[in-house]
């Protein structure tokens, strides 16, 4: 399957982190940074946490796509989280998607879909009914709901979840090196199957450092997830050889200094 | 300087987005004139899009500055979990260390608490129990640096803020016999720090720099029509409440202070004068943005921050 998206999750990672891992996915044209834990089970998981650090990494960037996915712990009410999903999506400028894990009561997920689609409307109890504000961007905000499957997790839209997946979530284990064209082609078929067109790698923290993972997402597997079927093997072999090239002293003093800015961060 | 609110009104109606973005581009210009802090204010369920998500709007505000601090003025408690607040601070304070400010308190808007499920009776509880179990483990953890701070207008807000550790902000409007009452109550009950951080009186109030009396009446004409639209929060029906609302415009708008930096100079160093060690200049009145506003910004910055700063 070709014309793949690439999104990019650091399960776990702190704020700090995540804007510098946004500088890095829109700087490598990765398709989507995604945040938060889909098993809400590691540190900076909270809705909360993850809404303040979405609205970071939107407020530096200005074209990768924000994916933020709830965990639905506790710590806010679905009118609460509709309203920071307006908020987060206008400082996007309509970049915002949401993905709920599957830990998320069904009837939750309901809820803050409904107040997050138009018309964004609260009913009082007493018969008035108040307008939810800001609305989003977007004119629809995509809303996805993760669910397990034998390729990962498959996240399926919430008004319509026996369509076709738009993403697929798999933990990616190889740290920076460059995957090979077999494991490519693996992921691409394991995409295929699911119906997915957008595959999402999974970095829990502690991740490998952020500027070769990104690099390496960005120049090797984004494109080759791109790529036709026919063009992947040599398109993944040529850019893992730039690649390799590069990051051996033959990066253009704008890379190096993009590489360093980051770096510098990182430490 | 606050106060921004990302509001689009029939004063002068704008996409959110810009106002969002316009909000991040004048606290980097206020960060560049001097300013210690920007601070945001808090409504829900409004036609005018008036940010309900302080914490996020915070967080866009401090990843495109470097050095000014962005505080909330107020977020009201009784609408937000202590958990959802520790894990905001927590966000916070990982991408600006030390430059958040918490400015907490309690609310009014009776539709407000009927969204959330409340009556506006239960706020000042909701409000003690929820600052309780910010301010202690295992959400204080997540604050780190951040100050707490706490929106008040009464002594026994004061009081409250006292008995919690945490700094005051003062709202505007209140008069300088109560001011000073509050002050001698929190100073009296010796305030500790909520969060490792000392802890200070400020206050806010409404001014604006202006020599020149015809630019003089358009901007009170703005600073009227800006209250005439907040008046609606404080009156059940507005529409039956019309002589309620008017007697507010004229007592809110009088309260501000608008003219030369002389006069601004003398309200602000009176209030220095009765114990307010923090000032939230609010500057952000509906329709007076773009040049206007940076100009009061620079003629705030220089010809009235530095008499203060001297002690005139």
């Amino acid at each position: 399957m070709s014309g793949l998206r690439t999104g990019w999750a650091l399960p776990g990672a702190d704020s700090r982190a995540i804007v510098d891992a946004a500088h890095l996915a829109e700087r490598w044209n990765i398709d989507t940074l995604w945040l938060g834990d889909p098993q809400a089970r590691l540190a900076n998981s909270d809705d909360s946490y993850v809404m303040v650090s979405a609205a970071a990494a939107a407020a530096v960037t200005s074209h990768v796509r924000i994916g933020v996915i709830l965990s639905g712990q506790a710590s806010a009410c679905a009118l609460r989280i509709a309203e920071d999903i307006g908020v987060v999506d206008q400082i996007a400028g309509g970049r915002l998607s949401v993905a709920f894990s599957p830990s998320v009561d069904p009837a939750r997920t309901g809820d803050i879909s409904r107040i997050a689609a138009a018309p964004r409307t609260w009913p009082l109890g007493d018969g008035r009914t108040m307008p939810v504000t800001p609305a989003p961007a977007q004119p629809t905000v995509p809303l996805l709901v993760l669910q397990p499957a034998s390729s990962g997790l498959i996240g399926r839209s919430w008004n319509d979840p026996a369509g076709r997946p738009p993403v697929m979530a798999i933990p990616w284990a190889e740290g920076t090196a460059p995957p090979t064209p077999s494991r490519l082609a693996e992921l691409r078929a394991m995409a295929g199957r699911s119906g997915a067109d957008e595959v999402i790698l999974l970095t829990p923290a502690p991740a490998p450092p952020l500027v070769p993972l990104a690099t390496v997402i960005g120049t090797v597997i984004a494109p080759a997830l791109r790529a036709a079927d026919h063009e992947m093997a040599l398109l993944a072999l040529d850019a893992t050889r730039w690649l390799q090239q590069s990051t051996n002293g033959v990066a253009s003093p704008t890379e190096i200094l993009c590489l360093s800015r980051v770096s510098r961060s990182e430490a | 300087m606050g106060l921004w609110t990302m509001q689009s009104t029939y004063v002068q109606p704008k996409p959110a987005g810009a106002l969002y973005r316009e909000a991040a581009t004048e606290a980097r210009r206020a960060e560049e004139l001097g300013f210690d802090s920007v601070w945001l204010g808090e409504h829900h369920l409004s036609y005018d899009g008036f940010c309900p998500s302080l914490l996020p709007a915070a967080a866009s505000i401090l990843a495109r500055t470097e050095r000014i601090a962005v505080g909330t003025g107020i977020l009201v408690l009784p609408f937000h979990t202590a958990q959802r607040v520790a894990e905001g601070c927590a966000a916070l304070e990982t991408l600006a260390p030390g430059r958040f400010r918490a400015g907490l308190g309690l609310g009014y808007r009776e539709v407000e608490f009927a969204a959330a499920g409340l009556s506006v009776a239960q706020r000042v509880g909701l409000l003690d129990e929820r600052l309780g179990a910010l301010l202690a483990p295992p959400l204080r953890d997540r604050l780190g640096a951040t100050q707490v701070w706490l929106g008040t207008g009464s002594v026994a807000g004061a009081a409250r803020a006292a008995r919690h550790g945490a700094s005051v902000l003062v709202q505007p409007a209140t008069g300088r016999r109560r001011l000073s009452e509050m002050y001698g109550t929190w100073q009296g009950q010796t305030p500790g720090a909520a969060a490792g951080q000392p802890a200070r009186f400020g206050a806010m109030a409404d001014v604006w720099v202006e020599d020149d009396e015809r630019q003089l009446e358009w901007v009170t004409a703005r600073v009227r029509e800006t209250w005439r639209q907040y008046s609606n929060f404080w009156c059940d029906d507005p529409v039956t409440e019309q002589d309620r609302r008017e007697m507010l415009v004229e007592q809110m708008s009088g309260t501000a202070v608008l003219g030369s930096p002389a006069k601004v100079t003398d309200h602000l160093a009176g209030l220095i004068e009765l114990g307010v060690d923090s000032l939230v200049l609010r500057i952000r009145f509906d329709g007076l943005d773009g040049r206007v506003l940076d100009r009061c910004l620079e003629r705030l910055s220089a010809e009235v921050l530095p008499q203060l700063r001297m002690g005139r």
